[in-house]
């Protein structure tokens, strides 16, 4: 059975109540989910709280599901709507300066010099970490989530146009980050 | 931002989906098309790999979940729901905050239509009165209610939100999503026209805003109620012809007595009677809120 089916199958037995369906449902999007959450949270504490409310919305909401969208998409929809309440909330992190992103030209890189293909997964995570919390989410949902701009749009419930214009932004960003700590190191 | 103008031609906004893979068979095809002969965009999209690349070595770093986290959420699956906000203050905020949520919900194009057409409307009424052709801000006070009641029919549904389904998987009722909608809408164009018949009161001496005000004051809530129902009833399209039709019937019902029209005009007494059509509208509205459930079911 294809998976979308097989998703729209457990969601189905959970709108009855089925625990053993949610689990099932847990299992197949917990680390998927959890990656996203951490990475645009940027705290495993917070993360599975945020991830614990996805699931009981889940539990509680399922009957909601349209069937308009994909699973995936209505899910992160929810767990994203669900960050952004628990970010506002905890306002801690340092963004990247916006005035600094505009020194970041798209041009013609050097690939051997640039500094995005260097660095280490670690100091990835906390460049993202110090991006903006909707730029996290748009490199998140498309680069390792891998929806489409569409999909993307619904989730994240802006234009399609906006996602585009994110999306090209927050790589600037990313860069401009990595730049910054590698100043820092120097 | 690229400072080449000769990228005007580039699909620079689709590198980044080609790169996700998630791009339709024909955009693919376009852009790898469009690859084979553009050193821009080939570097573009060497960035957007790497770029990939990296947010993947990201996510290899990232810790897995507590192994017991499966197990505190089964303790709060059949918990009580939390008692929903009982204090006043509470609530006004809450309510506050979600008349500004919606805001960005709703049809951006409808605003400025809205607005546009009732200035166009202000227009024509200011010049002819100006030309004594037709008492002051006629043309206002017919437009209004049809503006009102047609922005009322895209308010809400899954054909008019695609954001409806996550909206619904929230704590908030349906129903509250609906009244917040329908008092900015609504709002928004009793405001407007309110301000327009103002104007009109300091430009022209002698205007006289109580007539105005009966004039299309009981007619919006009636049609603006009766648009809401049929959209939310029937459809878009039911509410769009519905209002039409009252609507017409209304502008006969002013136009100057003619025996073709004797039976429509004499329903004329009926939309002067803004307590009547105040009544109705708020039944139409009361049996549309009916007909949004607390909680929608779907499967």
């Amino acid at each position: 059975m294809p998976e979308e089916d097989y998703d729209r199958t457990l969601l189905k037995r959970i709108t009855r109540h089925d625990q053993s369906a949610l689990a099932e449902f847990y299992a197949r999007y917990q680390s998927r989910l959890f990656g996203y959450l951490f990475r645009v949270i940027g705290g495993k504490q917070l993360a599975e709280d945020v991830l614990q409310e996805v699931m009981l919305v889940v539990w509680q909401k399922a009957h909601t599901y349209r069937g308009s969208a994909k699973v995936s998409s209505w899910l992160f929809g929810i767990a994203h709507n669900l960050a952004m309440g628990a970010l506002r909330s905890d306002r801690t992190v340092n963004n990247v300066d916006l005035e600094n992103v505009s020194d970041v030209q798209d041009g013609e890189p050097m690939p051997e010099d640039n500094v995005i293909s260097r660095v280490s997964g670690e100091a990835v995570l906390k460049a993202l970490i110090s991006l903006t919390p909707s730029h996290r989410a748009v490199l998140e949902l498309a680069f390792y989530q891998e929806f489409s701009c569409k999909e993307m749009a619904r989730i994240l419930d802006v234009p399609e146009g906006t996602v585009k214009s994110r999306l090209s932004y927050a790589r600037r960003a990313l860069k401009a980050a990595l730049l910054r700590s590698e100043e820092e190191i120097i | 931002m690229t400072t080449n103008p000769l990228r005007a031609e580039c699909p620079v906004d689709q590198l980044g989906w080609y790169m996700n893979q998630t791009l339709s068979d024909h955009e693919r095809s376009a852009v790898e098309a469009h690859l084979a002969h553009c050193p821009w965009c080939q570097a573009d999209v060497a960035e957007w790999r790497m770029t990939r690349d990296a947010l993947q070595r990201a996510a290899a770093a990232t810790p897995q979940p507590s192994a017991n986290l499966w197990a505190k959420l089964e303790t709060r699956l059949d918990a009580p729901k939390p008692r929903r906000m009982g204090a006043l203050r509470e609530s006004t905020a809450f309510l506050w905050y979600l008349l500004r949520a919606q805001i960005p919900l709703i049809r951006r194009d409808l605003w400025a239509a809205s607005a546009l057409v009732l200035i166009i409307g202000w227009v024509i009424s200011f010049l002819l009165s100006a030309q004594r052709a037709m008492p002051s801000a006629v043309v206002l006070a017919v437009l209004a209610p049809l503006i009102a009641a047609l922005g009322l029919s895209v308010v809400y549904g899954p054909e008019n939100d695609v954001g409806l389904e996550w909206a619904m998987a929230s704590q908030t009722s349906p129903r509250q999503v609906l009244l917040c909608r329908f008092v900015l809408v609504f709002g928004y164009n009793l405001a407007l026209t309110l301000v327009l018949l103002g104007v009109f009161k300091l430009i022209i001496p002698g205007f006289d805003v109580t007539a105005m005000l009966d004039l299309w004051l009981g007619p919006m809530f009636f049609l603006s109620g009766i648009s809401l129902l049929l959209s939310l009833a029937i459809g878009v399209n039911a509410s769009v012809t519905g209002s039409l039709v009252l609507w017409t019937l209304r502008v006969i019902a002013l136009m100057p007595v003619d025996t073709r029209f004797a039976t429509l005009q004499s329903l004329s007494s009926f939309w002067s009677s803004t307590p009547i059509l105040l009544l109705l509208a708020a039944g139409f509205l009361i049996v549309g809120f009916m007909l949004v459930k607390k909680e929608e079911i779907f499967l």
